[in-house]
């Protein structure tokens, strides 16, 4: 929990003071100056802590402003489709009948469609770029949210308070913000943090496969993408964005769990 | 007759109940043709096994949901038509379980207070001074202000449910099993509650319980539910002293004595409650009945008065129609 904390704050905060941490400029090329490997190789250099890439650009600042994107991606699309599947899964859970048949058929036929496909097919259509990608991730990982709020809906819905609360006179919406809400909004701090992490990961599957963040943006997704030709060479490229992918998804989902256990009303005293 | 709280005549309640895709729906009588008159000031007890429409009845009551046919009554004003806050001012609940009436995210003044906020009440400072008031009426020290229900007792959290029903001084209660959640210790400190809060602000209450001690203790009138149906209704005294369908007597029967060397009492019942999908023919209760006659699995019996009291059994009344 506090692992985590620490570092997705640290990345927030990279990502915010991009322009005062960047050693370098991002979008610069340096042709003469490519493929230079990170400090603690032998042929490293201090001028370029991490490297630079096939364009000569400095890998630390590109690392330092992709942070940008990849947060702004998986939170974008994390609050998109937890509009979306909240709403539903609430409605489906409260209402239940012919709503709760409704949902559960969208739900059904959302998780038909293969994610990453259907964000290729949007995405070569409509063409790449920051916004597409937020939009149609967004519109496409709300099924978890739908899912996990309409189960716990039903939960609070049998409790007695609900049912104290309608005969007390409240009306329906009442009921839902007030009553229903609070009781399932640590299960939704849960999932939107799995969301984070999971429409960052799929943003950088989406970069590489050439179809999410177009170059010269940089992406974590892309910078692996832009190095895989090296791979067997420099394997560096792959590795620093690879890590950082891997902490911060970690580092969400850890700091999840944590939320969870601290708004618990069980822990409350 | 304007000391009639609740007049319920007739009042049936339908579910209707999905077998599966192809066997169609059946309809399931929760309640069935009730009636029923509770003036002010009367605590009159339903009573009757797990599954026979004391909940039922009591959620149509506090207009939760509505009966499907028969009309009920608040203070001579048909409850359908009631608006919901005024049907609120009238009429509040008291629930069995204490840890699930009370929304564990809020602070024990903010659930006490909601019925105030809800009916429109904006000034802050009245809300606070009325739920103390509550508070302190019902026993709950003022400090719990800003606790949350997770740390309160069973007991205290009963105490909240009773506070919030009270708030805005409602004229009927309905208590679903107010004590059988509860430490036998605190149960009967809520049943005195009850008991003083009826004297002290002229309540009408309407008990479901499963324990008769608790119906003798606090009940002025008891009222006998079978599948959906009031077999038998009579003043408590005269119902624990002379009951009169062969129901309420094994009813009656079957509570266990401390001493447990006489054993489990043997009611007679002997085969288990009817599935209320089907209900059996004539008098719903004949195939457990010790003394059931030949009529009894054919016609169905019809209420008799007998004095104050009520009972729906072939044993008693003219037999000729």
């Amino acid at each position: 929990m506090i692992i985590g904390s620490v570092i997705v704050i640290t990345v927030i905060a990279i990502a915010l003071l991009a322009p005062l941490m960047a050693p370098h400029d991002p979008y610069h090329q340096d042709l003469m100056r490519r493929l230079v490997p990170p400090v603690w190789d032998s042929r490293g250099s201090w001028e370029h802590i991490l490297g630079t890439d096939h364009l000569g650009r400095d890998y630390l600042s590109r690392l330092i402003y992709g942070a940008r994107i990849s947060l702004l991606i998986g939170i974008g699309a994390a609050v998109i489709s937890g509009i979306i599947g909240t709403f539903m899964g609430v409605m489906a859970g409260y209402f239940g009948g012919r709503v709760d048949m409704v949902v559960t058929f969208l739900i059904t036929v959302r998780l038909s469609m293969p994610v990453v496909l259907v964000a290729l097919a949007v995405v070569a259509i409509v063409g790449g770029s920051l916004q597409v990608v937020v939009t149609v991730l967004g519109l496409l990982l709300w099924d978890r949210f739908a899912v996990v709020m309409r189960s716990s809906t039903l939960q609070i819905r049998s409790m007695d308070y609900v049912a104290a609360a309608r005969a007390v006179g409240c009306s329906t919406s009442r009921v839902l913000i007030a009553e229903v809400m609070p009781n399932v909004v640590n299960n939704l701090i849960v999932i939107t943090t799995i969301e984070i992490a999971h429409a960052i990961i799929l943003e950088a599957a989406l970069s590489f496969l050439g179809l999410g963040v177009q170059p010269p943006l940089p992406s974590w997704g892309l910078m692996v993408s832009e190095g895989k030709d090296m791979m067997l060479f420099e394997p560096w490229l792959i590795t620093i964005p690879g890590v950082a992918l891997f902490m911060l998804v970690l580092a969400i989902n850890l700091m999840g769990d944590g939320v969870r256990d601290i708004t618990a009303p069980e822990n409350r005293n | 007759m304007s000391d009639v709280m609740i007049n319920a005549s007739n009042v049936t309640r339908n579910f209707s109940i999905s077998r599966g895709m192809f066997r169609g729906k059946k309809t399931l009588r929760a309640v069935n043709g009730v009636n029923l008159t509770v003036k002010r000031g009367e605590v009159l007890a339903l009573v009757g096994e797990s599954g026979c429409g004391k909940t039922t009845l009591a959620k149509i009551l506090l207009g939760l949901l509505p009966q499907t046919a028969g009309s009920i009554t608040l203070c001579g004003k048909p409850i359908n038509e009631v608006p919901r806050l005024e049907l609120a001012r009238l009429v509040q609940p008291i629930f069995q379980d204490p840890y699930s009436s009370l929304n564990p995210r809020k602070s024990i003044g903010s659930i006490i207070g909601l019925p105030m906020h809800v009916q429109g009440v904006e000034d802050s400072h009245a809300i606070r001074r009325q739920v103390e008031t509550t508070m302190d009426l019902v026993g709950l020290p003022s400090r719990l202000f800003g606790s949350y229900p997770n740390q309160l007792s069973g007991g205290q959290r009963q105490r909240v449910a009773i506070a919030r029903a009270l708030v805005n001084r409602p004229q009927v209660i309905v208590c679903d099993e107010p004590t059988s959640a509860l430490d036998v210790s605190v149960q009967s400190q809520i049943l005195n509650l009850l008991s003083d809060l009826r004297k002290e602000l002229n309540l009408t209450y309407i008990i479901i319980s499963h324990n008769l001690a608790v119906v003798e203790h606090i009940a002025t009138r008891v009222a006998v539910m079978y599948l959906g149906r009031l077999v038998e209704e009579a003043k408590t005294t005269e119902l624990f002293a002379r009951p009169q369908h062969p129901y309420t007597v094994a009813l009656l029967e079957s509570v266990l004595t401390p001493e447990p060397s006489l054993g489990i009492p043997n009611t007679q019942l002997g085969a288990s409650y009817p599935n209320p999908i089907d209900p059996p023919n004539g008098c719903a209760f004949h195939p457990r009945c010790a003394r059931a006659m030949p009529q009894c699995s054919t016609q169905a019996p019809n209420g008799t008065r007998l004095g104050q009291a009520f009972v729906e059994c072939h044993l008693y009344g003219d037999e000729s129609h």
